[in-house]
Protein backbone atom coordinates (compact mmCIF):
# COMPACT_ATOMS: atom_id res chain seq x y z
CA UNK A 1 0.00 0.00 0.00
CA UNK A 2 2.51 2.28 1.14
CA UNK A 3 5.07 1.41 -1.96
CA UNK A 4 2.30 1.70 -4.33
CA UNK A 5 1.15 5.10 -2.80
CA UNK A 6 4.85 6.56 -3.11
CA UNK A 7 5.16 7.21 -7.12
CA UNK A 8 1.96 9.18 -6.57
CA UNK A 9 3.76 11.16 -3.89
CA UNK A 10 6.69 11.68 -5.62
CA UNK A 11 4.38 13.08 -9.00
CA UNK A 12 2.80 15.24 -6.62
CA UNK A 13 5.75 16.83 -5.30
CA UNK A 14 7.30 17.40 -9.18
CA UNK A 15 3.73 18.83 -10.12
CA UNK A 16 3.68 21.49 -6.65
CA UNK A 17 7.16 22.35 -7.38
CA UNK A 18 6.90 23.74 -11.12
CA UNK A 19 3.81 25.27 -9.47
CA UNK A 20 5.67 27.49 -6.97
CA UNK A 21 8.68 27.77 -8.25
CA UNK A 22 7.72 30.44 -10.88
CA UNK A 23 5.25 31.87 -8.18
CA UNK A 24 8.14 32.56 -6.18
CA UNK A 25 10.97 33.79 -8.57
CA UNK A 26 8.55 35.91 -9.94
CA UNK A 27 7.79 37.57 -6.40
CA UNK A 28 11.67 37.66 -6.10
CA UNK A 29 12.07 39.70 -9.33
CA UNK A 30 9.29 41.86 -7.92
CA UNK A 31 11.23 42.60 -5.07
CA UNK A 32 14.31 42.98 -6.35
CA UNK A 33 13.01 45.16 -8.84
CA UNK A 34 11.15 47.18 -6.40
CA UNK A 35 14.96 47.55 -4.21
CA UNK A 36 16.85 48.83 -7.49
CA UNK A 37 14.08 51.21 -7.72
CA UNK A 38 14.43 52.53 -4.43
CA UNK A 39 18.49 52.54 -4.15
CA UNK A 40 18.11 54.56 -7.63
CA UNK A 41 15.71 57.30 -6.58
CA UNK A 42 17.85 57.48 -3.10
CA UNK A 43 20.81 57.34 -4.46
CA UNK A 44 20.05 60.10 -7.37
CA UNK A 45 17.76 62.61 -6.03
CA UNK A 46 18.26 64.80 -3.57
CA UNK A 47 16.47 68.06 -1.98
CA UNK A 48 18.54 70.48 -1.29
CA UNK A 49 15.73 72.59 -0.10
CA UNK A 50 13.10 71.28 2.31
CA UNK A 51 9.66 72.68 2.30
CA UNK A 52 9.12 74.01 5.58
CA UNK A 53 13.07 75.67 4.58
CA UNK A 54 11.68 77.39 1.76
CA UNK A 55 8.17 78.45 3.33
CA UNK A 56 10.52 80.35 6.35
CA UNK A 57 12.89 82.13 3.43
CA UNK A 58 9.92 82.69 1.13
CA UNK A 59 7.93 84.41 3.93
CA UNK A 60 10.88 86.02 5.72
CA UNK A 61 12.03 87.45 2.21
CA UNK A 62 8.57 88.82 1.88
CA UNK A 63 8.52 90.15 5.09
CA UNK A 64 12.00 91.95 4.69
CA UNK A 65 10.80 92.98 1.29
CA UNK A 66 8.01 94.77 2.42
CA UNK A 67 9.54 96.26 5.16
CA UNK A 68 12.99 97.28 2.98
CA UNK A 69 10.92 98.85 0.16
CA UNK A 70 8.53 101.00 2.94
CA UNK A 71 12.27 102.13 4.27
CA UNK A 72 12.73 102.80 0.62
CA UNK A 73 10.02 104.81 0.07
CA UNK A 74 10.62 107.25 3.17
CA UNK A 75 8.28 105.50 5.19
CA UNK A 76 10.04 105.47 8.21
CA UNK A 77 11.71 108.85 8.21
CA UNK A 78 15.08 107.60 8.02
CA UNK A 79 16.25 107.06 4.58
CA UNK A 80 17.15 103.60 3.50
CA UNK A 81 20.87 102.70 3.10
CA UNK A 82 22.93 100.44 1.27
CA UNK A 83 24.29 98.42 4.61
CA UNK A 84 21.02 98.64 6.23
CA UNK A 85 20.13 96.35 2.64
CA UNK A 86 22.60 94.05 2.62
CA UNK A 87 22.53 93.69 6.49
CA UNK A 88 19.03 92.41 6.41
CA UNK A 89 19.40 90.46 3.13
CA UNK A 90 22.32 89.02 4.65
CA UNK A 91 20.76 88.17 8.23
CA UNK A 92 18.00 86.70 6.41
CA UNK A 93 19.96 84.59 4.64
CA UNK A 94 22.07 83.30 7.68
CA UNK A 95 18.74 82.28 9.46
CA UNK A 96 17.30 80.71 6.67
CA UNK A 97 20.74 78.24 5.55
CA UNK A 98 20.94 77.60 8.86
CA UNK A 99 17.23 76.49 9.48
CA UNK A 100 17.45 74.85 6.04
CA UNK A 101 20.59 72.52 7.16
CA UNK A 102 18.73 71.47 10.67
CA UNK A 103 15.44 70.64 9.07
CA UNK A 104 17.76 68.67 6.38
CA UNK A 105 19.84 66.93 9.19
CA UNK A 106 15.75 66.12 11.20
CA UNK A 107 14.78 64.69 7.99
CA UNK A 108 18.02 62.95 7.58
CA UNK A 109 17.69 61.52 11.00
CA UNK A 110 14.59 60.31 10.30
CA UNK A 111 15.44 58.47 7.72
CA UNK A 112 18.53 56.96 9.78
CA UNK A 113 21.01 58.01 7.04
CA UNK A 114 23.61 60.14 7.33
CA UNK A 115 23.74 63.91 7.45
CA UNK A 116 26.30 64.69 4.94
CA UNK A 117 24.99 61.85 2.48
CA UNK A 118 26.28 61.00 -0.81
CA UNK A 119 24.22 63.18 -2.22
CA UNK A 120 24.52 66.08 -0.09
CA UNK A 121 27.98 66.63 -0.93
CA UNK A 122 27.32 66.37 -4.61
CA UNK A 123 24.47 69.20 -4.22
CA UNK A 124 27.26 71.19 -2.90
CA UNK A 125 29.84 70.26 -5.14
CA UNK A 126 27.23 71.06 -8.06
CA UNK A 127 25.95 74.40 -6.00
CA UNK A 128 28.50 76.10 -4.50
CA UNK A 129 30.45 77.20 -7.35
CA UNK A 130 27.25 79.09 -8.70
CA UNK A 131 26.28 80.31 -5.07
CA UNK A 132 29.50 81.76 -3.87
CA UNK A 133 30.01 83.33 -7.61
CA UNK A 134 26.75 85.05 -7.11
CA UNK A 135 27.47 85.96 -3.58
CA UNK A 136 30.76 87.67 -4.49
CA UNK A 137 29.36 89.43 -7.67
CA UNK A 138 26.55 90.95 -5.97
CA UNK A 139 28.52 92.50 -3.15
CA UNK A 140 30.62 93.67 -5.70
CA UNK A 141 27.77 96.00 -7.10
CA UNK A 142 25.62 96.67 -4.19
CA UNK A 143 26.94 99.81 -2.89
CA UNK A 144 27.03 100.97 -6.55
CA UNK A 145 23.60 99.62 -8.28
CA UNK A 146 22.15 97.14 -5.66
CA UNK A 147 19.19 96.50 -8.10
CA UNK A 148 21.99 95.01 -10.49
CA UNK A 149 23.28 92.93 -7.25
CA UNK A 150 19.33 91.42 -6.28
CA UNK A 151 19.31 90.40 -10.58
CA UNK A 152 22.83 88.90 -9.86
CA UNK A 153 21.30 87.28 -6.67
CA UNK A 154 18.61 85.71 -8.26
CA UNK A 155 19.84 84.86 -12.02
CA UNK A 156 22.91 82.74 -10.17
CA UNK A 157 20.69 81.30 -7.09
CA UNK A 158 18.42 79.81 -10.21
CA UNK A 159 22.12 78.83 -11.99
CA UNK A 160 23.13 77.03 -9.00
CA UNK A 161 19.66 75.29 -8.69
CA UNK A 162 20.45 74.04 -12.11
CA UNK A 163 23.76 72.81 -11.94
CA UNK A 164 22.08 70.00 -9.33
CA UNK A 165 19.58 69.13 -11.82
CA UNK A 166 20.68 66.13 -12.90
CA UNK A 167 20.09 64.35 -9.11
CA UNK A 168 17.39 66.77 -7.60
CA UNK A 169 14.00 66.23 -7.91
CA UNK A 170 11.82 67.94 -10.27
CA UNK A 171 10.95 70.38 -8.26
CA UNK A 172 14.26 72.06 -7.54
CA UNK A 173 14.46 72.49 -11.33
CA UNK A 174 11.51 73.97 -12.13
CA UNK A 175 12.35 76.52 -9.44
CA UNK A 176 15.92 76.79 -10.81
CA UNK A 177 14.04 77.75 -14.16
CA UNK A 178 12.01 80.36 -12.39
CA UNK A 179 15.03 82.18 -11.15
CA UNK A 180 16.92 82.10 -13.83
CA UNK A 181 14.02 83.10 -16.43
CA UNK A 182 13.23 86.27 -13.88
CA UNK A 183 16.91 86.75 -13.42
CA UNK A 184 17.42 86.72 -17.32
CA UNK A 185 13.92 88.90 -17.45
CA UNK A 186 15.58 91.75 -14.91
CA UNK A 187 18.58 91.89 -16.64
CA UNK A 188 16.78 92.55 -20.05
CA UNK A 189 14.72 95.32 -18.69
CA UNK A 190 18.16 96.63 -17.35
CA UNK A 191 19.53 96.03 -20.84
CA UNK A 192 16.70 97.40 -22.52
CA UNK A 193 16.77 100.66 -20.37
CA UNK A 194 14.41 100.59 -18.26
CA UNK A 195 15.44 103.37 -15.71
CA UNK A 196 15.52 102.50 -11.53
CA UNK A 197 17.72 105.79 -10.86
CA UNK A 198 15.28 107.04 -8.83
CA UNK A 199 14.61 104.22 -6.12
CA UNK A 200 17.07 101.72 -6.45
CA UNK A 201 16.79 100.34 -3.54
CA UNK A 202 13.20 100.04 -3.79
CA UNK A 203 13.54 97.98 -7.35
CA UNK A 204 16.38 95.58 -5.33
CA UNK A 205 13.64 94.67 -2.87
CA UNK A 206 11.06 94.06 -4.71
CA UNK A 207 13.12 92.17 -6.78
CA UNK A 208 14.08 90.13 -3.98
CA UNK A 209 10.88 89.55 -2.52
CA UNK A 210 8.53 88.76 -5.75
CA UNK A 211 11.59 86.19 -6.01
CA UNK A 212 12.86 84.39 -3.12
CA UNK A 213 9.94 85.40 -1.43
CA UNK A 214 7.32 84.37 -3.95
CA UNK A 215 9.08 81.63 -5.35
CA UNK A 216 10.07 80.03 -2.42
CA UNK A 217 6.38 79.77 -0.18
CA UNK A 218 5.08 78.45 -4.11
CA UNK A 219 7.85 75.61 -3.94
CA UNK A 220 6.64 75.06 -0.28
CA UNK A 221 3.16 74.82 -1.24
CA UNK A 222 3.83 72.37 -3.65
CA UNK A 223 6.51 70.43 -2.28
CA UNK A 224 5.13 70.26 1.42
CA UNK A 225 5.14 66.25 2.32
CA UNK A 226 1.34 65.69 2.78
CA UNK A 227 -0.07 62.95 4.75
CA UNK A 228 -1.34 60.17 2.03
CA UNK A 229 -5.32 59.40 3.21
CA UNK A 230 -5.54 55.94 5.38
CA UNK A 231 -1.46 56.17 6.75
CA UNK A 232 -0.92 55.24 9.90
CA UNK A 233 0.21 58.63 11.50
CA UNK B 1 8.68 28.39 -20.05
CA UNK B 2 11.10 30.71 -18.40
CA UNK B 3 14.55 29.80 -18.17
CA UNK B 4 15.44 30.82 -14.91
CA UNK B 5 19.36 29.76 -15.92
CA UNK B 6 19.70 32.56 -17.41
CA UNK B 7 19.55 35.21 -14.44
CA UNK B 8 23.02 36.31 -13.25
CA UNK B 9 23.81 34.44 -9.90
CA UNK B 10 26.63 36.78 -8.86
CA UNK B 11 24.31 40.00 -8.97
CA UNK B 12 21.12 38.64 -8.13
CA UNK B 13 22.22 38.42 -4.41
CA UNK B 14 20.47 40.78 -2.50
CA UNK B 15 23.83 42.86 -1.01
CA UNK B 16 25.65 42.79 -4.29
CA UNK B 17 22.17 43.67 -5.81
CA UNK B 18 22.25 47.18 -4.09
CA UNK B 19 26.02 47.45 -4.46
CA UNK B 20 25.46 46.59 -8.81
CA UNK B 21 22.28 49.59 -8.49
CA UNK B 22 24.14 52.18 -6.94
CA UNK B 23 27.45 52.05 -9.01
CA UNK B 24 24.97 51.92 -12.04
CA UNK B 25 23.72 55.87 -10.85
CA UNK B 26 27.48 57.41 -11.03
CA UNK B 27 31.02 56.79 -12.49
CA UNK B 28 32.39 56.36 -9.11
CA UNK B 29 31.72 55.30 -5.70
CA UNK B 30 34.03 55.97 -2.40
CA UNK B 31 33.65 52.70 -0.13
CA UNK B 32 32.46 55.10 2.69
CA UNK B 33 29.65 56.30 0.98
CA UNK B 34 28.47 52.91 0.00
CA UNK B 35 28.89 51.83 2.68
CA UNK B 36 27.06 54.83 4.66
CA UNK B 37 24.11 54.09 1.72
CA UNK B 38 23.74 50.59 1.90
CA UNK B 39 24.38 50.18 5.65
CA UNK B 40 26.60 47.44 5.47
CA UNK B 41 29.05 46.31 7.73
CA UNK B 42 32.85 46.57 6.20
CA UNK B 43 33.36 42.90 6.15
CA UNK B 44 30.40 42.13 4.45
CA UNK B 45 31.46 44.86 1.59
CA UNK B 46 34.22 44.07 1.28
CA UNK B 47 33.70 40.20 0.50
CA UNK B 48 30.83 41.47 -1.95
CA UNK B 49 33.14 43.85 -3.78
CA UNK B 50 35.59 41.47 -4.29
CA UNK B 51 32.96 38.89 -5.70
CA UNK B 52 31.79 41.58 -8.35
CA UNK B 53 35.40 42.73 -8.68
CA UNK B 54 36.70 38.82 -9.38
CA UNK B 55 33.88 38.14 -11.58
CA UNK B 56 34.69 41.13 -13.74
CA UNK B 57 32.07 43.40 -12.80
CA UNK B 58 33.45 46.43 -10.66
CA UNK B 59 36.81 48.34 -11.19
CA UNK B 60 38.60 49.16 -8.38
CA UNK B 61 40.75 52.54 -8.27
CA UNK B 62 43.20 53.01 -5.16
CA UNK B 63 44.51 56.94 -5.17
CA UNK B 64 46.18 59.23 -2.78
CA UNK B 65 44.78 62.80 -2.54
CA UNK B 66 45.26 63.82 1.05
CA UNK B 67 44.90 60.71 1.73
CA UNK B 68 44.69 56.91 0.43
CA UNK B 69 40.98 56.74 -1.15
CA UNK B 70 39.90 53.55 -3.00
CA UNK B 71 36.83 54.31 -5.41
CA UNK B 72 34.40 51.69 -7.02
CA UNK B 73 32.92 51.66 -10.57
CA UNK B 74 31.36 49.60 -12.82
CA UNK B 75 33.37 47.88 -15.88
CA UNK B 76 31.90 47.47 -18.96
CA UNK B 77 30.95 44.35 -18.87
CA UNK B 78 29.23 44.97 -15.37
CA UNK B 79 27.16 47.52 -16.79
CA UNK B 80 26.49 45.10 -20.02
CA UNK B 81 25.42 42.46 -16.81
CA UNK B 82 23.43 44.70 -14.75
CA UNK B 83 21.55 45.99 -17.95
CA UNK B 84 20.64 41.73 -18.52
CA UNK B 85 19.99 41.36 -15.32
CA UNK B 86 17.21 43.66 -15.27
CA UNK B 87 15.83 42.78 -18.54
CA UNK B 88 15.69 39.12 -17.32
CA UNK B 89 13.79 40.56 -14.15
CA UNK B 90 11.34 42.00 -16.46
CA UNK B 91 10.69 39.41 -18.36
CA UNK B 92 10.04 37.18 -15.50
CA UNK B 93 7.59 40.06 -14.14
CA UNK B 94 5.85 39.76 -17.45
CA UNK B 95 5.88 36.46 -18.18
CA UNK B 96 3.29 36.25 -14.93
CA UNK B 97 1.06 38.46 -15.76
CA UNK B 98 -2.09 38.15 -17.60
CA UNK B 99 -2.55 38.64 -21.56
CA UNK B 100 -3.35 41.98 -22.08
Amino acid sequence: MLAKNIPNFVLQSKALRHKVRPMSIRNEAEENLRIIRSLMEKATVYRAISAPGALAGGLGATAIAIYGGAVAQGRFGSPATVPQFLGMWIGLLVVVTVANFMLLARDAARRSEPFVSPGMKLALRAMLPGLLAGGMLGLAFSFTAPQISAAIWVLLYGVSLLAAAHFAPKSICWLGRAFFLAGTGLFALFAFGASWESSPLLTAHAAMGLTFGLFHIVYAALTWPRRRPGADN
Amino acid sequence: MFDFEKLDKTIHEKGRLGIMTLLATRPTWSFQDLKAELKMSDGNLVTHLRTLHDAGHVSITKEVLDRPQTTYGLTVKGRTAFSEYLTVLEQIVNAGKPPQ
